[in-house]
């Protein structure tokens, strides 16, 4: 296929990502400038300072809603992207109603607790529906250290093993790796 | 008992009846997992009570913080 080709076919697509922090606001963007037409996005969060070091924000997006800045920020890629907002607390009741309509959904969480949520949630809810989740992203180094793993429906990445700790922060590179095998991951669903 | 985990074929000891007995056995110690077995998702208040047998396709993920 050709680049206008695979970007024809991207366009009539709907992803949902799940938590718009360091994962959630990095894939956003790879999936904009790849041409994925319609996004869903959701998180309760505002942005900080602090999340300028691995999140896709700038120092005069600090304090709005992070889907506010993500959806601003699409738009100046491509502000034909349909991007639905949600300001919402992700849990079991409210998942799969927002995701329902989406070709394949990413797991953006920060807590592992979350990320089992999602995991357990959409498979009970939305069965055989794609899933894209990341577990093990934190510090630095050790790129080698990335793997894909692949059960049915379920896409994993990362080491599944360096989690967030007070001597081992998330930080901008591995996690916008992780952010961009989550990307490529959901193009692999969407073109497939 | 002969099951394949995570896509290797492992040997299990005798008894290593349910997902509980398989995950202590392989010492996956992590607080929080996810668990597949043949493509079916146990739940966590599962495992004691999920039984595992020869020849079982078990897929186990570590979920740790991090995004």
């Amino acid at each position: 296929m050709t680049r206008q080709e695979y970007r024809e076919r991207l366009r009539e697509k709907r992803v949902g990502i799940a938590g718009a922090g360091g994962l959630g606001s990095n894939c956003a963007i790879a999936l904009a400038r790849a041409g994925v037409g319609s996004l869903v996005v959701a998180d309760f969060d505002r942005v900080s300072l602090d999340n300028l070091d691995r999140q896709a924000y700038f120092l005069d997006q600090v304090g709005m809603l992070k889907i506010e800045a993500l959806a601003l920020n699409i738009a100046r890629i491509d502000p034909s992207i349909q991007v639905e907002a949600h300001a919402v607390r992700l849990d079991r009741g409210t998942l799969a109603a927002i995701f329902s309509d989406c070709d394949v959904i990413v797991e953006a969480f920060d807590a592992a607790e979350a990320k089992v949520m999602f995991i357990e949630t959409l498979l009970e809810e939305l069965r055989d529906r794609p899933l894209v989740c990341a577990s093990g992203v934190a510090g630095y180094g050790r790129p080698e250290s990335f793997r894909v793993r692949r059960s049915g429906a379920l896409r994993m990445v990362g080491d599944f093993e360096s989690g967030v700790g007070p001597d081992n922060p998330p930080m901008a590179p591995r996690v916008g790796i992780a952010a961009s095998m989550e990307a490529d991951l959901v193009m692999e669903v969407l073109l497939a | 008992m002969t099951v394949t985990v995570n896509g290797e074929v492992r040997e299990l000891p005798e008894g290593t009846a349910t997902v509980r007995a398989l995950l202590d056995a392989m010492r996956y110690s992590f607080p929080l997992l996810i668990v597949r077995v043949n493509g079916r998702l146990v739940e966590r208040a599962s495992y004691a009570s999920e039984p595992i047998a020869a020849g079982d396709l078990v897929d186990v993920y570590h979920l740790v913080s991090g995004g």
